[in-house]
């Protein structure tokens, strides 16, 4: 009987396995004086003010009055954007350093796996969270590896200092499910003797999980119905996250690379009723852009690709992509899937602008930056609370040494709800990863 | 006459090289990397593949094609020193070699001329590459290539362009699970006919070694044997910066490297490349391992926005990759009597928003198009 208020109850995010320890930290306000802002609503405001207080943005204007306590900040010739936000990473994931005994962090028991939670592997001391949050990272999808066809549950985090993976978790943030198609789940399971070992046993096996997950819905949407009484169906993890899915409540963000790949499984999608949040990798979106834009799915993609890498399905791969399907009405993420890629998204967004730019699509960087803040921050449903500047929603912000499309702008600081994360001029005032304490050969532990 | 006005609309129609008996480059800002600087104003004069005069003011010769770069940067083509291109179309794909059982294995071998990645890397200003196989887990990785990105059949121009090995964890792994064997297997491998043959031509002798204690130990070893060493990766190279620029060893630098992924690169920085320069140590760049797709121009950029001065960082991905490949006396710089790889950028070179609108190999200016161009323009509609 619990179990069912538990998942089909307003209170699915109290099942959350587990909930959030995060709290806001008190801090400083603070007023940033003529300032750039791209505030990722698409608009550039220049010789800006902008005031924090508790925590959130309080003020953005032409020359606010001075606060009481507030620390003033020069911010002359600087840039401000919202805190950037990556939707997908493996922070945490991979142990840093690997060793043959313990490396990345993926279930590889089967290629569908949705009863897991990479929130219940995640090593918080990985000093890539660090290293994230020092190019201006201030919110981050940790997703599971691509072997799976569902891989499991991801997790949003702010990459804050903590033991806990818990006090890491961005409060209120949906879940989401990783997905995967095309050549990476048939080529490890195949190669294990398993299925799939082509992409259309992936398909098939996708949708005999949805065929599954509708039917867990109905007995436990008939159970409910019927007030709860009598035996409730048996709860199954991997079901549950499905039907979640079907529910609207957890996003799919599926690994895809090629236009049929991402075609067929928008079909899937239409067949059992669920929406793709996005397609992650995504090299051939501007096939399809309009065809995503159609079915309200995102393309998460990459500025560059070198090909190089083992996937046959990325090699239609344009630095134009991005800009294309912007221009064709697909909503688009600027994603890292590396820990050094996460480092300078802002650099990733200024790429993919300017070849779109040469190609003559006119894209401003007021709306490009919404590649890596608020179009990110929708698609992982975090967008009452962070994602652009904006007076009452958190202070997540970043402040540039300079225009933040360059390649020489660094991260002065950076801000989570308010409180001081990267501080460049005092690097060591901020906590980084207890992994690094000790270490001769690393001079700073931020 | 006619049927070589024929050649040249043809060539130019199927987007192939355009040849012309002399080239004039004006008044474009040039960044030489030579002895004359940088010129604020000035030209290039190209004939049969070389330049002939670099300077403020260069009458335009009769019947030269004159390429106007005014409000445009010059610099001399970006030379890799560890390229993948020509390897990619592959079902066993040769960048991604692991066997590395055969010392003398030879990438000139693998490299298909045919590749869409030349003209991909062209596009992002890359004229040289040493073409590298990606080293495996055995102490000596194959012999790299160099190449000049034309895409033609005669791509390679030096087969023997160096030796390739393996040191620290990964080195250790395949000899056996150990580093104390280390110096045992490097004396062992000297009486190996690839290091002989790279010790007696002098071809630089790459070395993949990241710790700062590995170095440490393989410079006085390579010394005494004769290398011409070369550090590749060397994430805690600036620990011990002034040994190497002692040794006058280089440093093929990952500018962005700065995660322990491996235990061996507990001191990577972002701070490695400017302070190898500062102390001295030459410097060139590569792609940190797992990083998605930074070209070279953005890993130099990341590079002078961490401390490295930005003519160093322009150095970095050319003269300073030919001097040590020992090209350094024809290639990496803009000088009358070298061989003319001239990139026209249309902004600062080691920008994110900046992209090559020239590039010229030997004197003849390339097709700009590629695999990717045509996709675009296809879909772009």
């Amino acid at each position: 009987m619990l179990t069912g208020l538990i998942l089909f109850g307003a209170s699915l995010v109290s099942a959350q396995p587990y909930a959030s320890t995060y709290v806001v930290p008190q801090s400083q306000p603070v007023i940033y004086r003529h300032a750039s802002i791209l505030t990722g609503t698409g608009q550039l405001l220049r010789d800006h003010d902008l005031l924090i207080r508790e925590g959130r943005i309080s003020a953005i204007g032409p020359q606010l009055p001075a606060v009481a306590g507030a620390r003033e900040v020069d911010a002359r010739g600087r840039w401000l954007t919202p805190g950037l936000i990556d939707v997908h990473v493996h922070a945490g994931v991979q142990l840093r350093p690997a060793t043959t005994a313990a490396n990345h962090e993926i279930e590889l028991s089967d290629p569908v796996v949705p009863q897991v939670a990479i929130e219940h592997g995640l090593w918080t001391q990985d000093p890539a969270f660090a290293a994230s949050r020092a190019g201006g990272v201030t919110s981050m999808q940790v997703l599971t590896g691509s072997p799976g066809l569902f891989g499991g549950r991801s997790v949003v985090i702010k990459p804050v200092h903590s033991a806990t993976v818990q006090g890491m978790k961005f409060p209120g943030a949906p879940y989401g499910l990783k997905m995967a198609c095309g050549e990476t789940p048939k080529r490890i399971y195949g190669m294990r003797g398993m299925a799939p070992t082509s992409r259309m046993g992936e398909v098939a096996m996708d949708r005999q999980a949805w065929i599954a997950a509708a039917k867990y819905r109905a007995a436990w949407d008939e159970y409910r119905k019927a007030g709860s009484k009598g035996e409730a169906p048996d709860r199954d993890l991997g079901l549950e996250t499905l039907a979640g899915v079907l529910a609207g409540e957890i996003r799919v963000h599926m690994h895809c690379y090629r236009s049929d790949d991402m075609a067929t499984m928008l079909d899937v999608a239409q067949e059992f009723g669920f929406r793709i949040g996005a397609f992650h990798h995504a090299t051939d979106a501007y096939k399809i852009a309009g065809l995503l834009a159609a079915r309200g799915t995102c393309a998460a993609v990459w500025a560059d690709w070198n090909g190089a890498t083992g996937h046959r399905e990325s090699y239609d791969f344009v630095p134009e992509n991005a800009a294309i399907s912007d221009s064709k009405g697909a909503c688009v993420v600027m994603h890292s899937d590396s820990e050094f890629e996460g480092q300078r998204l802002n650099q990733s967004a200024a790429r993919a602008m300017a070849a779109g730019r040469r190609a003559g699509i006119d894209i401003s960087p007021e709306h490009a930056i919404q590649w890596v803040t608020l179009n990110a921050a929708t698609l992982l449903g975090i967008e009452k609370q962070t994602g652009s500047l904006e007076v009452g929603k958190a202070a997540d912000v970043v402040l540039w040494s300079r225009d933040p499309f360059s390649v020489y702008a660094l991260a002065d600081e950076v801000l989570i709800d308010g409180a001081t994360v990267v501080d460049r001029a005092h690097p060591d005032s901020v906590r980084g990863s207890d992994f690094l304490l000790g270490q001769p050969a690393v001079e700073s532990k931020q | 006459m006619k049927a070589r006005v024929m050649v040249f609309v043809l060539a130019v129609l199927l987007g192939g090289p355009v040849v012309a008996d002399s080239l004039l480059i004006q008044n474009g800002r040039i960044h030489t990397q030579g002895p004359a600087g940088v010129i604020e104003r000035g030209s290039i004069l190209i004939e049969n593949g070389r330049i002939r005069a670099v300077g403020a003011t260069i009458p335009v010769p009769a019947g030269a094609q004159v390429i106007d770069a005014t409000n445009r940067i010059v610099t001399p083509g970006f030379f890799d020193p560890l390229s993948v291109v020509g390897l990619i179309e592959s079902v066993e794909d040769e960048a991604n070699d692991a066997s590395g059982a055969a010392s003398a294995d030879e990438i000139a071998d693998a490299v298909n001329f045919n590749s869409p990645s030349v003209a991909i890397d062209r596009r992002q200003g890359v004229t040289r590459a040493v073409v590298t196989p990606r080293l495996g887990k055995s102490l000596i990785g194959g012999v790299s290539a160099l190449v000049r990105l034309t895409g033609a059949p005669d791509m390679v121009f030096e087969r023997h362009a160096s030796l390739n090995l393996l040191l620290g964890e990964a080195g250790a792994t395949g000899a056996g699970g150990s580093r104390a064997g280390t110096l045992a297997r490097l004396q062992a491998a000297s009486a190996d006919a690839s290091i002989k043959d790279a010790v007696a031509r002098k071809v630089p002798i790459v070395v993949a070694v990241d710790r700062e204690a590995d170095i440490r130990l393989l410079i006085p070893f390579a010394r005494e044997h004769g290398w011409n060493l070369i550090v590749a990766g060397g994430a805690e190279a600036w620990r011990a910066a002034s040994v190497l620029a002692q040794a006058k060893v280089p440093v093929i630098v990952r500018p962005t490297e700065n995660l322990p992924n491996r235990w061996e690169l507990m001191g990577a920085t972002l701070a490695n490349a400017a302070r190898l320069n500062a102390a001295g140590v030459r410097i060139a760049f590569a792609q940190a391992e797992g990083d998605i797709a930074p070209p070279l121009s953005q890993l130099a950029g990341v590079a002078v926005a961490h401390g490295l001065p930005w003519e160093q960082g322009l150095a970095a991905v050319t003269s300073n990759p030919a001097r040590m490949w020992g090209v350094a006396d024809r290639l990496g710089s803009l000088q009358v009597g070298y061989v003319a790889d001239v990139v026209v950028w249309d902004g600062d070179p080691l920008e994110t928003t900046s992209a090559p609108v020239t590039v010229i190999i030997e004197g003849i200016v390339t097709s700009l198009t590629s695999r990717q161009t045509e996709l675009r323009d296809r879909y772009l509609k």
